[in-house]
């Protein structure tokens, strides 16, 4: 029987899928020639899921694009740099589809879109927002003054398995998540949750 | 580097080319570029992994954009045009319309879709069911049922959100 693969790029880590986003593999005139296009896919072994690339509009300018698979939705940078597992609010006084990483002041509080899949480099690069499934997010104890982008255990707790989380805030009544795994917790690390729900502010 | 060239069974078209297909079977695919996610023909209508298809329960005309919900009760599981006080029966956000009964509807659950907004809105802000006819909009802040973000300021209209069909409260 004669069959074909699906996956343009086969089946790779994210941390090999995002260095063919970044350029580090086939480099910058890879991305900007648009070889590295649009519905091209690949497996991602992480989190076991298909992904397909979704072209940023100004590729061939350097903007970056970002794959994604069915539990995220592509944005743009706002301001520059977004890493990866923060998460992200709509800027209100900015473009439309435009985000930042979270942030407890009043402007960023209780704003929860979702968490970020990859780092996107500049402003104007698509960054991949998962807002459902399983997910990597920065997790910190006490750390939500200095490292707003991390999520904090209710009552600066630490990260149990189990437990729900909001961005912050003096009312936390607005879970979009549950710990599932620890396992890369350390000193400022992620742990792997479910995510589900936006936050109403 | 070796790789191969598209998978799809139509490659990548834009929705309308889409939704001007003939001929389909079922497991055929193609890349919607409008919505950034792959499309699976089922046999009777295109649907994906955001999605799932639901009979129409009378005949009423539901369009894309337009709130569904569930009409409770016994026997088959069908859907309607969401109203206000729908919070516990809300399925999503119709993909793909009909106009008769036993239609089939492709009503997205979650993901970056069009929803029909019967007021202004500022991106970021919290959406809830409103009115009857399928509509969704920002109702104040706190609100208790949130179903998604705005992600554009906007009139009223058919705008682009951020959905989660997971009750708020």
């Amino acid at each position: 029987m004669a069959f074909q693969g699906f996956y343009t790029y086969g089946k790779l880590n994210r941390e090999k899928i995002w260095a063919i986003m970044n350029g580090t593999t086939y480099g910058s005139g890879f991305i900007q020639d648009l070889s590295l296009s649009e519905g091209q896919t690949v497996f991602n072994t992480t989190f076991e899921q298909p992904m397909a690339y979704c072209q940023n509009p100004t590729q061939v300018s350097g903007d970056l694009g970002t794959f994604m698979d069915a539990n995220m939705i592509q944005l743009y940078s706002d301001s520059g740099l977004i890493f990866k597992y923060r998460w992200v609010y709509l800027v209100g006084s900015s473009l439309d589809f435009h985000v930042e990483e979270g942030s407890t002041s009043s402007s960023g509080t209780q704003k929860y879109l979702g968490t970020t899949w990859n780092d996107a480099l500049n402003s104007n690069d698509f960054v991949a927002v998962q807002i459902g499934s399983i997910c990597s997010q920065q997790f910190g104890v006490g750390t939500s003054g200095t490292r707003a982008n991390f999520i904090t255990g209710k009552g600066s707790t630490a990260a149990n398995i189990g437990l729900g989380a909001d961005s912050g805030g003096s009312a936390f009544d607005g879970d979009w998540g549950v710990i599932l795994d620890t396992t890369n917790l350390g000193t400022g690390g992620y742990v792997d949750m479910l995510i589900s729900g936006v936050e109403s502010y | 580097m070796s790789y191969q060239a598209l998978p799809y069974t139509y490659g990548v078209l834009e929705l309308t080319e889409i939704n001007n297909l003939t001929g389909m079977q079922e497991g055929d695919t193609v890349y919607n570029k409008d919505w950034d996610i792959m499309e699976i023909y089922n046999g009777s209508v295109w649907t994906n992994d955001i999605s799932v298809v639901l009979p129409l329960a009378a005949s009423v005309t539901m369009v894309p954009g337009d709130g569904v919900s569930i009409t409770p009760g016994t026997g088959n599981i069908q859907c309607r045009l969401s109203t206000s006080s729908d919070a516990d029966y809300f399925w999503g956000i119709c993909l793909r319309g009909g106009s008769s009964t036993d239609d089939p509807i492709v009503v997205a659950f979650m993901g970056k879709v069009d929803a029909k907004l019967n007021g202004a809105v500022t991106r970021g802000q919290a959406l809830e069911l409103s009115t009857s006819g399928g509509f969704v909009a920002y109702t104040g802040a706190g609100a208790a049922y949130t179903m998604g973000q705005t992600l554009e300021s906007a009139g009223s209209g058919v705008r682009t959100i951020a959905l989660q069909t997971i009750e708020g409260n």
